[in-house]
């Protein structure tokens, strides 16, 4: 029975190993003159190319190298320092008043006007000087209770509908469909503007790339940073400090606790565009 | 741990301090190195800038996660052979061959040693990207067997089993070494002369 020769890589695996001692031992060479002739033939063979390899010269970098890596890295360190401001609101204590240096603390929040869309409920205006009654295109009727909404028919601050009921399962897609329909349906009530989401919309209506599916869920990745696929609690079109603004309202990651965010009209998931946060306690 | 090691430390915790200049820093110290490793991986020096890029990016978001059992500038060496790699593996883009620039002495010799240069390159590009890699850290850039496998993440004789195949197909290839996988070619005989005397059967 004949053995078979090593090829090419079993001889340079030999010399491998074999290194230190420069006597690489295997079986098969004891006994095959061939292997041995191949072994040494490989051996020398080495020797011109490391030469070869040593006289490589080395191509120069582009003269722009170092520039451009200063610019990616500083671009980087833009987007990343963006991120983290919009984060930063998320770690304030609940009840404080964070982010802006608003002055004083419901009278500050009155300036809110706004009334809130319940997710599967809530819809009309509320209104005004009394309590909030809404229905919504989307089911169920809201719950009033602990509702106070200012003389100008603004809901304060601090004051949610008790009618919470946590975050909306299903398809995200369909549930902010049906929010921004809904948000359409109701500004389309007020107007026959332009459509949603085209410029002319946007200098009629600044939030009108909110009100559009993809806007709204751009705008919910950055407060979510993408983590979380689940409707918001509440949602409503609002001005803030005499700025369009949109509210939204998410399960907060500290238990009982709902997290308010008041976003002006460039949130999107690049930056969140962030004018006010609050973390609430949970309505009961 | 050297003392360039201490400063490459000292940079990166300041970065993850927040000092907005250490982190570059840290790259323009090792800008060199990063770039001749793209690109006698790559061969073409658009990529290998591309590649050096990509590294620094994702050297800048992973600082965080350095875990200080190696030292930096096997780190970074390490992200930039992954991005080299992942290029190749993306574009399946087979190395291409970058011409030397540098002035050579001679007019003869320019020639015939740009061609040399030529020919070492093409056989590297050539080569199994991990027997490539292996011989580009070891043999150009003159890393040590285990400076190598720690780049790598392999064993030190996976490193040198990769970097001797890698040089024994370059010695097929330049011309040094007849490949004993081939079987060896076969020289004609020479004709059998005829015996002197005469045909036949006649006999004295």
């Amino acid at each position: 029975m004949s053995e078979q020769h090593l090829d090419l890589d079993g001889l340079a695996d030999l010399l491998a190993t074999g290194t230190a001692d420069h006597d690489p031992v295997d079986a098969h060479l004891g006994s095959c003159a061939q292997c041995r002739s191949d072994l040494g033939a490989l051996r020398a063979a080495l020797e011109p190319v490391a030469a070869s390899l040593a006289a490589l010269p080395l191509p120069a970098a582009p003269a722009d190298l170092d520039a451009r890596l200063t610019t990616a890295l500083q671009g980087l360190r833009t987007k990343q320092e963006g991120q983290q401001v919009t984060r930063l609101a998320d770690r304030r204590a609940p009840g404080r008043l964070a982010w802006l240096p608003i002055a004083g603390g419901l009278a500050a929040a009155a300036a809110l006007v706004f009334a809130v869309v319940i997710v599967n409920g809530g819809g009309d205006q509320p209104s005004t000087g009394g309590t909030a009654q809404g229905t919504s295109a989307l089911g169920t009727r809201t719950s009033n209770t602990g509702l106070a909404y200012g003389a100008d028919g603004g809901l304060l601050a601090g004051e949610l509908p008790s009618l919470l009921n946590g975050t909306a399962t299903g398809l995200p897609t369909a549930g902010t469909e049906a929010l921004a329909s809904d948000q359409a349906s109701r500004s389309s009530t007020k107007s026959s503007g332009p459509l949603l989401g085209t410029p002319d919309a946007a200098a009629a209506d600044p939030l009108s790339r909110l009100r559009t599916t993809t806007g709204l869920a751009s705008c919910l990745a950055s407060l979510t940073e993408g983590a979380d696929a689940s409707l918001p609690l509440a949602l409503d079109y609002a001005s803030f400090n005499k700025k369009p603004a949109m509210v939204v309202v998410l399960a907060s990651e500290k238990a009982d606790k709902v997290d308010v965010f008041v976003v002006g009209a460039g949130c999107a998931q690049a930056d969140a565009n962030l004018l006010y946060f609050a973390r609430l306690p949970a309505p009961s | 741990m050297t003392e360039p090691d201490v400063e490459d430390r000292a940079l990166l915790q300041a970065h993850l301090a927040g000092d907005p200049h250490a982190f570059n820093q840290l790259v323009r110290r090792h800008r060199p190195r990063m770039w001749a490793v793209a690109v006698r991986t790559l061969g073409d020096p658009e990529e290998a800038s591309d590649a050096v890029q990509d590294a620094c990016l994702s050297a800048y978001r992973s600082a965080a996660s350095f875990r200080g059992d190696s030292k930096v500038t096997t780190w970074l060496h390490r992200i930039v052979v992954n991005a080299c790699l992942d290029r190749v593996r993306r574009k399946a883009v087979r190395p291409t061959v970058a011409l030397p620039d540098e002035p050579m002495a001679d007019a003869r010799d320019v020639l015939a040693e740009r061609e040399v240069a030529i020919a070492v390159q093409q056989a590297l590009a050539l080569l199994p990207e991990d027997q490539r890699v292996a011989i580009v850290l070891i043999d150009l850039e003159g890393m040590s067997v285990d400076e190598a496998a720690a780049v790598l993440e392999v064993p030190g004789g996976t490193v040198k089993s990769r970097c001797f195949r890698g040089r024994a197909r370059l010695a097929v290839s330049l011309g040094y070494l007849r490949n004993p996988d081939e079987p060896a070619p076969v020289t004609p005989e020479a004709p059998k002369r005829a015996p002197h005397g005469k045909e036949g059967g006649r006999h004295e």
